[in-house]
């Protein structure tokens, strides 16, 4: 491994121990390294030996001239907020509302990069969050898994994942199964990785805003998904069957990051395609005021259903 | 058809992956992002614009696998057309 990258922001290093491969970020300051562990505790550690192959990505923090701002109507797609992700020849270029970076695409012994102007934006939500996103979406793809837009409930040890866009109600819903006393994964982005016995939906931690506010599941937990649920709001609420072609499409727009990407496009069709035969997938419209006992009895139901075809 | 259409190709443009789920097909625009379905006269025709084709071939194609009248299968090409190049699907020469 490399040492530190060049105009480092000190000498310290944060491991963030991601589902499959982790990111050891090196070259943070006392401060970064202090507010990293406030914010991740279930996630930073400082004892992994970022020497041993295999382990993940080495993340160089790096310090950036010039503001790398640019409108924030660059970065939109779908309503959603995504870096911009441009291949290279050395991996992936991301360019951000207010941050850059890069990271290699498959071997993970070059190491990244992840620069900011202002020391403190880098343990920002919006800087460092939005990395492990973009990179655990090309992992989790390199794994024939996704990152999803979607709420994360776990019920009686099974990961219940509701997709949809800004405005769907991923958040109200989530607020919802809290009190009810679901545990939460994320309210924004999950990530679903196949797994020995299934798809298994793993806690991660960029949560969104509602797992920034309460409690979440920790550490790396992985629960198996009961199933896929493609949300938006209704005039009452109701469950239907949807065909897998629509289902894929809908999961694709939910795909965040990679699913406009050139090189990897087709691979995420066909893990989409995957996924939605080997999951049930319904789609539930709901509006704010229905129960969350009434709106998993319906999915549960839906749930049902699809299984018996 | 008229004479020009007749000597028009059309491809799918490069911009596009598509890929089969069932009996339909699932377009994604990799420039702006828009997702489409397709039934499965749309995605044979999808299918067959991996390469410029005019539009008799096309509606020959059509014909035959789907056992309908060339008429029939001009007539439904052309409302596929229409929806492909609206949603920036399609290139012409």
């Amino acid at each position: 491994m490399s040492g530190f990258g060049p105009d480092p922001w000190g000498s310290h290093r944060a491991w963030f121990a991601l589902p499959g491969r982790g990111v050891c970020f090196t070259g943070l300051d006392a401060e970064q390294l202090s507010a990293l562990r406030r914010a991740y505790p279930a996630f930073v550690s400082e004892t992994i030996d970022c020497a041993e192959d295999g382990w993940g990505l080495e993340c160089h923090a790096r310090r950036i001239e010039g503001t790398p701002r640019a409108p924030l109507a660059e970065f939109s797609q779908h309503g959603q907020y995504v870096p911009r992700a441009i291949h290279c020849a050395e991996g992936i270029d991301l360019t951000a509302f207010d941050f850059r970076a890069r990271f290699p695409l498959s071997d993970l012994r070059k190491p990244g990069w992840l620069g900011v102007v202002n020391g403190e934006d880098l343990v920002q939500p919006n800087v460092i969050e939005n990395f492990l996103r973009v990179f655990a979406a090309y992992q989790a793809l390199s794994v024939r898994g996704i990152v999803l837009h979607s709420a994360g409930l776990v019920i009686d040890d099974r990961a219940y994942l509701f997709a949809g866009r800004s405005g769907a109600g991923k958040t109200t819903l989530t607020r919802k199964g809290h009190q009810a006393g679901a545990g939460v994964l994320s309210d924004d982005v999950n990530l679903v990785l196949p797994g020995a016995g299934g798809y298994e939906a793993h806690a991660v931690p960029f949560t969104g805003e509602f797992g920034r506010t309460l409690a979440q599941v920790g550490g790396l937990a992985a629960y198996p998904v009961a199933g896929l649920v493609l949300l938006e709001r209704g005039e009452r609420l109701d469950v239907e069957p949807i065909r897998p072609s629509a289902a894929v499409a809908r999961l694709l727009v939910a795909s965040p990051f990679v699913n406009t990407e050139s090189a990897v496009a087709e691979s995420l069709l066909e893990v989409l395609s995957t996924l939605v035969a080997r999951l049930p997938v319904i789609a539930l419209r709901c509006r704010r005021e229905d129960g969350f006992d009434e709106i998993m009895a319906a999915v549960n139901a839906g749930f049902a259903d699809e299984r018996a075809v | 058809m008229n004479e020009q259409s007749d000597k028009e190709r059309i491809r799918l443009s490069s911009q596009i992956r598509h890929r089969a789920v069932g009996e339909e097909g699932v377009l994604v625009h990799l420039a702006n992002g828009r997702v489409m379905v397709v039934n499965e006269v749309g995605l044979h025709v999808v299918g067959q614009l991996g390469v410029p084709r005019t539009r008799k071939e096309l509606a020959d194609s059509i014909a035959e696998v789907f056992e309908v009248s060339l008429d029939q299968a001009a007539a439904d090409l052309e409302t596929y057309l229409v929806q492909l190049d609206a949603e920036q699907v399609l290139e012409h020469s």
